[in-house]
């Protein structure tokens, strides 16, 4: 929409950014102009935002304060809390009202330039003003600026209302977007299923390749291998069993021992009682595996890994170990800022994953000490 | 032994389950196998239970259609697919297990125990004991004719049989004949004198005496807590 206002093009009233602005425009489209007696709005920083232009004569001969604006005395503005009246070296009665927005003067209102009773006696063919008409004009600035407090709050309401609009407006899209990618997720879930049909019916085929050939011990490499495959592809975001997560680190170091024969060895001591609590699925092989990519990486003499999980009255206390590559007292504290980072590698998905079961209620930290690197864990029996 | 009936496309999978029936010494008798739904349709038409290994994907039908069309075989799935649905499915169709590929080898000997009714033995004789009893209870039977299909002297047959599962054949025998009679008092689609019969007993009074002996009640007091 275009708004014109004597003749010029200004902006529409939605169009403003600072609701003074706006309150200000909605007065010069209204009668506002067409007063007898001047009215003007200054910022807080002392612009002069509108003024109707109708200065009585007294001011035009002596002050012109149109030209001279900053000279005229009247026309200085001082921000009080409170509404001032004064009067100007000509007697001019002159009224400043404070607009106030959420409790303190942030413009102001300035009119009157009606001449005072006293003055008004020396002065030819002027009948001083009635002292109700004087009262009538204070009461109508005050009424001004009301109506300008007003429409400030209402221009400011109507902004955070858009501003919470456009917020709606983000989440919704959002939500729309999450709910596509879980469509997608789902979709691309069942396609990998359908593609691992393919995978399994191939590694079904090797695995009778390895028993026609007599190869056992392919063959179980094979089945091993299958259930990683179909472990890992299972449930991704949801919980397990620690049995099952302790049966897929068994299977996984079944196959690295065949990799790395009499050079592994593997302590575990597990305490039975933990076999049946809920973890997250897939947070065990990862640590696992983290201690062959970096602890056993350029590692040559005798790997030991060693898994301890153990119960401590309502807690499991888990430890993974390894006898490989050292980290320093700045290495670990390196990695434990990175645990919290929120990175997509390594030990912080662990702990990412671990912080989505448990909130607060889990520990993570890492230790490196007398020919040991450990992950530690300690976590809840109990899931909330 | 135990008729089998093995249908997969795929002759890996044909291959797999052949080598451990044979190296595991499985009660197991191959009597036919099919590469299609149509051989399988064929097969699956003979009157007699067989232990039926199925694939689910297949030219012209579906293992489940073929499920659904010959109820009376004992059923395991093999099938690539993990997805829930298959398996829901192929469970509800009375499936024994459903396992899947590449084939492992426990899941394999467990899904057979779990269809057969009983857990395999070391010694190969009594599973193949054990199997023709679960799959021919209703047939006339003694030590005699037993010891015939096992090619085996009746005395050391029976001897053999007691000191490796603690029960003689024919206990053994009544008490297969028992879980089957209680299973079809618990559907009441037949009267007492029926099931006497369907489960292998000429005389009713025998049928009678073994029950009591079994579930210290008659036939027709334990169909009334069903």
């Amino acid at each position: 929409m275009r708004v014109y206002v004597n003749g010029k093009e200004r902006l529409s009233p939605k169009e403003f950014k600072d609701p003074l602005m706006a309150a200000v425009f909605a007065m010069e489209l209204g009668d506002l102009n067409a007063k007898d007696f001047p009215l003007m709005v200054f910022s807080s920083r002392k612009r002069l935002l509108f003024n109707n232009k109708k200065f009585p004569d007294l001011c035009l001969e002596n002050c012109q304060p149109l030209i001279h604006l900053k000279e005229c005395p009247c026309m200085k503005m001082k921000m009080e809390e409170e509404a001032q009246r004064y009067i100007c070296p000509f007697g001019l009665e002159i009224y400043d009202i404070p607009i106030k927005i959420d409790g303190g003067a942030s413009a102001l209102l300035k009119g009157g330039f009606v001449l005072n009773r006293n003055h008004a006696e020396g002065i030819m063919n002027v009948e001083p003003l009635a002292k109700s008409t004087e009262h009538g004009i204070q009461t109508f600035l005050s009424q001004i600026a009301d109506g300008i407090e007003e429409m400030i709050r209402f221009y400011k309401m109507r902004n955070t209302m858009r501003e919470h609009e456009v917020l709606l407006d983000d989440k919704e899209k959002n939500i729309q977007t999450l709910f596509s990618n879980l469509q997608s997720e789902k979709r691309r879930s069942v396609d990998l299923k359908i593609n691992h049909h393919f995978l399994f019916n191939i590694l079904n085929y090797f695995a009778s390749e390895a028993l026609t050939g007599d190869r056992e011990d392919l063959y179980s490499g094979i089945i091993d291998l299958s259930k990683m495959f179909r472990y890992s592809s299972g449930e991704e975001y949801g919980m397990a069993t620690f049995a099952e997560e302790l049966e897929y680190v068994t299977i996984y170091l079944r196959l690295q021992s065949r990799r790395y024969g009499d050079e592994l060895r593997i302590l575990t001591e597990i305490s039975p009682a933990i076999s049946d609590i809920r973890v997250p699925f897939n947070f065990l092989q990862p640590i696992v595996e983290n201690a062959f990519s970096h602890g056993f990486m350029e590692f040559d003499d005798e790997k030991m890994i060693r898994i301890q999980c153990l119960k401590k009255g309502s807690r499991a206390e888990i430890a993974i170990s390894n006898n490989g590559n050292m980290i320093d007292m700045a290495g670990v504290a390196q990695l434990h800022r990175h645990l919290t980072s929120g990175s997509r590698n390594g030990l912080s998905l662990i702990y990412q994953k671990l912080e989505m079961a448990y909130g607060e209620h889990f520990d993570m930290w890492i230790t490196s000490s007398f020919d040991l690197t450990t992950v530690h864990l300690s976590i809840p029996l109990e899931v909330n | 032994m135990i008729p089998t009936i093995l249908i997969d496309d795929e002759p890996s999978t044909i291959s797999i389950l052949k080598h451990f029936i044979q190296k595991e010494e499985l009660p197991l008798v191959i009597e036919g196998i099919a590469r299609n739904g149509l051989e399988a349709q064929k097969l699956l038409s003979a009157d007699r239970t067989h232990l039926v290994f199925i694939d689910i994907q297949m030219p012209f039908f579906t293992g489940l259609e073929l499920m659904e069309a010959y109820g009376h075989h004992k059923y395991i799935v093999v099938s690539a697919f993990s997805l829930f649905s298959y398996a829901h499915s192929a469970l509800q169709l009375g499936a024994y297990d459903y396992i899947l590929k590449p084939i492992d080898r426990d899941a394999f000997i467990a899904s057979v125990e779990r269809a057969i009714g009983f857990q395999f033995h070391k010694h190969p004789v009594i599973n193949e004991v054990m199997s023709y009893l679960k799959f021919n209870y209703f047939e006339p039977c003694s030590l005699s004719s037993l010891s015939g299909i096992v090619g085996m002297d009746p005395s050391y047959l029976s001897r053999l049989f007691k000191k490796e599962t603690g029960k003689t054949i024919m206990s053994t025998l009544h008490e297969i004949r028992m879980q089957q009679a209680d299973a079809l008092l618990k559907t009441k689609d037949l009267d007492v004198l029926e099931i006497s019969y369907k489960v292998g007993y000429e005389n009713i009074n025998t049928f009678y005496r073994h029950f009591n002996r079994y579930f210290g009640v008659t036939p027709a007091e334990r169909r009334n807590t069903y």
